[in-house]
């Protein structure tokens, strides 16, 4: 799931955004998704605009369409789920319900695709760092760390179960008993969580862990992030500001 | 060669939940010395080793470098003794090899350069140049546990433990990494149902079970007492049978040909 979603592979010589500093990226994004977040649901053509700079974005960083496309899929099923839970229980106008939705989707769709650049032209630990230097709390990035680092094998070990399930349940079984052995599937898995946990723990105080994660930093801003800075708040105030 | 580096004197100890993992035990280990803790599943090694840096606390003595454990020494204790664990998952917890290299001299305040130096000269001694931005995940089980040892080797430490350093290796790796071991002219000590491992490393051996200790002496005459071993799990290492079996293979060839030759002697006189 991780690698569906994150990047893994060492490109930071990809593209022009690819080499960016990590807090650059970080600072900037976080601006363009509140620009988006605070813009009036009416101002159809400052969402066109938004639309545009993460179009040419993309496009400077090489990505591929389909890979944003693949991810984008993800925020679906929430969407129709507020859509659905909006038509049934609001009792608004209609076209006040529309006008909410037409809000939640654009900009849900724009902030996600904002956070889908982001992590597609930077490695996964780069960003955590990047917030570790902007000063996000460091238990946040070191549950952020530990999550990313784990879930790999936490998908391993619930593979490996499933197999184990599936070689002794012959494919005859019903969808009821089914649902029944996940649960006991879970509860088997967040109890080798648990174990595996103490275990790094240990581990960390055998290298002098005293509750503090420290990492050595190799960022250094350069002359192209200053000049990426200064263009993209440049052109998001101004639209922002003069649209 | 006889200053005792660690020191175990009526250790004792129970999980929470009241499991007794450690009775009575009494051991001692001297510098330079590579001694092997062997025992069946569930004999309580790990949880002997996880004593010997101060991760776990029971009711005994354990000194290090003569010094007992207590919380004011801990951090030098821990510098001193480097732990590798036995599963490579559990050690390698950073999102790079890098950095999880770094860990602990990042946690001895060392400077920046010397930390850069360490990690770099250590990658480099044991094969994993340019495996520094690679995440731990992503490596093969032999890859891990050489970083695994590359993460405790960067501290420097005097004392080395080893937490079944070869299990789940393919044969090649294994031999690898024996190699690896045998170079680290460090004080070592191993824990492991590996007694082929034991033969090509240590000299002398602990047999523990259900937390205590059950036998203790030279490497060889504990692996060569086949009852001792079959009691307790385990079996004589492979080489060492095949070595008795040769033995037997080349008495049973010189009784032949004596008698044979006694024939012939016989037939010709006749």
């Amino acid at each position: 799931m991780t690698s569906f979603f994150f990047s893994e592979k060492d490109n930071s010589r990809a593209s022009f955004l690819h080499r960016l500093d990590p807090r650059v990226k970080i600072i900037s994004f976080f601006f363009l998704i509140a620009a988006i977040v605070f813009t009036s649901s009416h101002d159809h053509y400052k969402f066109l605009v938004y639309f545009f700079m993460l179009v040419f974005m993309t496009v400077l960083s090489r990505i591929p369409f389909k890979d944003l496309a693949r991810r984008l899929v993800l925020i679906f099923p929430l969407l129709i789920f507020l859509a659905a839970s909006l038509i049934f229980f609001e009792r608004n106008p209609f076209s006040e319900n529309l006008d909410i939705l037409w809000n939640l989707f654009v900009k849900s769709i724009l902030c996600f695709l904002c956070l889908a650049v982001l992590i597609l032209t930077t490695e996964f630990y780069h960003l955590v760092q990047g917030l570790e230097h902007l000063k996000v709390p460091r238990i946040i990035t070191s549950l952020l760390s530990f999550a990313y680092r784990y879930s790999f094998l936490f998908a391993q070990e619930a593979e490996r179960l499933r197999r184990a399930k599936e070689s002794r349940s012959f494919g005859n079984r019903k969808k009821l008993e089914e649902v029944s052995t996940v649960t006991h599937i879970v509860p088997h898995l967040f109890f080798k969580t648990f174990e595996r946990s103490e275990r790094i723990y240990a581990a960390m105080l055998s290298r002098g862990y005293e509750g503090k994660i420290q990492t050595l930093s190799f960022f250094r801003l350069g002359k192209r992030d200053f000049f990426f800075i200064f263009l993209f708040h440049i052109f998001l105030s101004f639209v922002v500001i003069v649209l | 060669m006889n200053e005792r580096v660690i020191e175990v004197e009526n250790l004792n100890f129970s999980y929470p939940d009241k499991t007794i993992a450690l009775r009575n035990m009494n051991f001692s280990i001297s510098r330079g010395e590579s001694l092997a803790i062997i025992g069946p599943n569930g004999a309580g090694k790990s949880t002997l080793l996880l004593h010997l840096n101060g991760v776990l606390r029971g009711e005994g003595t354990v000194r290090v470098l003569g010094e007992k454990i207590s919380k004011e020494n801990l951090k030098r204790i821990r510098e001193k003794v480097g732990m590798v664990f036995q599963d490579p998952n559990d050690q390698l917890f950073m999102p790079t090899v890098f950095d999880d290299v770094a860990f602990g001299p990042l946690n001895l305040y060392l400077e920046r350069e010397e930390i850069e130096k360490r990690v770099d000269s250590i990658l480099k001694e044991l094969g994993l140049e340019g495996y520094g931005k690679k995440s731990p995940s992503h490596l093969s089980l032999g890859e891990k546990k050489k970083v695994s040892l590359a993460t405790v080797l960067v501290l420097e430490p005097e004392i080395l433990v080893l937490d079944e350093p070869t299990i789940s290796l393919d044969p090649g790796t294994k031999r690898i990494l024996i190699d690896i071991f045998k170079d680290i002219k460090k004080t070592k000590l191993i824990a492991t149902h590996d007694l082929d491992l034991v033969l090509q490393l240590c000299s002398k051996v602990v047999l523990m079970d259900k937390g205590t200790v059950i036998a203790e002496g030279a490497c060889r005459d504990i692996l060569r007492n086949k009852k001792l071993l079959e009691d307790h799990s385990l079996e004589v290492p492979a080489s060492l049978a095949l070595n008795g079996l040769k033995r037997q293979e080349l008495k049973e060839k010189n009784r032949l040909s004596f008698s044979l030759r006694r024939k012939m002697t016989t037939c010709l006189r006749g």
